[in-house]
């Protein structure tokens, strides 16, 4: 079955100026040629070295930023979030306040919130802790808190870049398992890694960029071997 | 991101800001007050003691100019760096960027309710009976409100593109406060011909106003504030397009 399709990327570039010293410039292309497709209900993963540009296409997807080249084309709007851990979280307020902010940041109405907030703090088990200042938390703690509230986000099209599991042994795998379930539903997800075996796992096509460039899309074995080829022939 | 849900969020987020602000502090909330009170008492001493001047009401006068400078010079100066300091935010949602100094705005107008309180307090029992024309202060300061905004928006949409500025509109803020007339009166010190430049600059046209319907009880000239209220509507509507053209050109600005 073929699923229609919700973001279409052709020949995408983006830009980033960077200012060396006083009025001196250069221009990184994070971006150079990037074009694929996502459709909707697949889990699409994205590989490619440290400094590939796999965080600013994210970017580009979540229209954060928009692209100097090349388009990027949604079809009916779809609602495009990145999976943000600790999003505007602040040391001197409680974590309660920062559970409601951190939502809210997401998009949600304070109502929505307020109606979710014992469902985040019994999932980030933080029952005793949730009016105290974030500043006392452990990186643990926070870690888990922050994954609570992420974990409420439902978009049409999530953005994962790299995490799956947080915190202590045991959260790790409380985190990676409500993560399992969102790539076995529906959700339409794009999933950036440099974990070849993760993005195999989880995904079913996979676009490997290099560069800046878009080197191949397809089928996720046949882009990640060929992928790992190039890694170990290097 | 919806409207409601927009403003919702910025209302919380000002809130908690407050909160944060504060709770550094042994006296924490105390310093909304404390803190005005205690200015308040530097300018008096120095101002209305030491170099008095033998202007009548000289303590009112003063203390009602720097209330109402200190709104438009804190909100403008503390927005300036706004949208620089959301750097965190808005490269991970995508957010309006006018968020950012409505945000610090309305946080320093929360602020303006505790020292416009002591102000008024100190105007009743100290100084000058109830006047009716008291009643214009709403309408003076829904007019301050909108030069803040738009001046305030504005400097947030300029300075990322070259953070340089943020020293500079300090430099023009410190000018302005000499300008404004915040403790002498620019109608008796400024050389007549040169009054007119003096009321270009709207903020000491504004002291001036608040002066008249506070302190002197009379009405205040209209139509200068119409033109004041115009000029204000025009930069705020103005900076509004400026910020939400430039929306997604940010976050790359952010990061040069």
């Amino acid at each position: 079955m073929k699923r229609s399709p919700v973001i279409r990327l052709e020949n995408v570039g983006c830009y980033y100026r960077t200012r060396q010293r006083m009025f001196l410039f250069t221009t990184h292309m994070a971006l150079k040629n990037v074009s694929f497709t996502l459709r909707c209900g697949e889990a699409l993963g994205v590989i490619g070295r440290n400094g590939a540009g796999k965080s600013t296409l994210l970017r580009l997807l979540a229209g954060i930023l928009l692209p100097d080249d090349g388009q990027v084309i949604t079809h009916g709007s779809p609602k495009i979030s990145l999976l943000s851990l600790q999003l505007g979280f602040a040391n001197e307020l409680s974590g309660r306040d920062n559970a409601i902010l951190g939502a809210m940041l997401l998009g949600y109405s304070k109502k929505e919130v307020l109606n979710r907030l014992s469902q985040i703090v019994a999932f980030a088990e933080l029952e005793q802790w949730i009016d105290q200042p974030l500043k006392t938390y452990s990186s643990g703690m926070r870690a888990r808190l922050g994954f609570a509230v992420a974990n409420q986000m439902r978009p049409d099209v999530l953005l994962v870049d790299e995490v799956l599991g947080v915190g202590d042994v045991a959260f790790r795998q409380k985190s990676m398992q409500a993560m399992l379930e969102k790539f076995n539903t529906d959700q339409t997800i794009v999933f950036v890694s440099h974990q070849a075996s993760m993005v195999k796992k989880l995904c079913q096509r996979a676009v490997w960029i290099e560069d800046g460039v878009s080197r191949m899309v397809g089928e996720v074995n046949e882009v990640v071997d060929a992928y790992e080829e190039y890694l170990v022939g290097r | 991101m919806h409207d409601r849900n927009f403003f919702e969020l910025l209302i919380y987020k000002t809130g908690a800001n407050l909160r944060t602000e504060v709770s550094r502090y042994y006296l924490n909330y105390l310093w909304w007050v404390i803190e005005p009170v205690l200015l308040m008492a530097v300018f008096y001493v120095v101002f209305g003691v030491f170099m008095n001047r033998n202007t009548e009401h000289f303590t009112a006068f003063l203390l009602c100019g720097l209330t109402f400078w200190n709104w438009f010079a804190h909100s403008v100066n503390n927005a300036s760096s706004s949208i620089l300091q959301g750097q965190g935010i808005m490269m991970q949602v995508d957010i309006r960027k006018v968020f950012f100094p409505l945000e610090v705005v309305l946080q320093d107008c929360f602020k303006l309710i505790f020292t416009l309180s002591l102000l008024l307090v100190f105007l009743f029992f100290v100084q000058i009976p109830f006047s009716i024309t008291w009643l214009a202060l709403p309408i003076l300061m829904i007019i301050q409100l909108c030069l803040v905004l738009g001046v305030a928006v504005l400097c947030a949409a300029l300075v990322p593109f070259v953070p340089d500025l943020k020293f500079v509109i300090a430099m023009i803020l410190q000018l302005l406060f000499f300008g404004s007339g915040v403790f002498y009166r620019i109608d008796s010190v400024v050389l007549p011909e040169h009054r007119f430049l003096m009321y270009l600059n709207p903020m000491a046209g504004l002291l001036r106003e608040y002066r008249q319907i506070l302190i002197s009880g009379m009405w205040p000239n209209w139509l200068y504030l119409s033109y004041v209220l115009m000029l204000a509507l025009g930069v705020l509507l103005f900076s509004l397009w400026l910020i939400s053209r430039l929306d997604h050109i940010y976050p790359k600005v952010c990061q040069q």
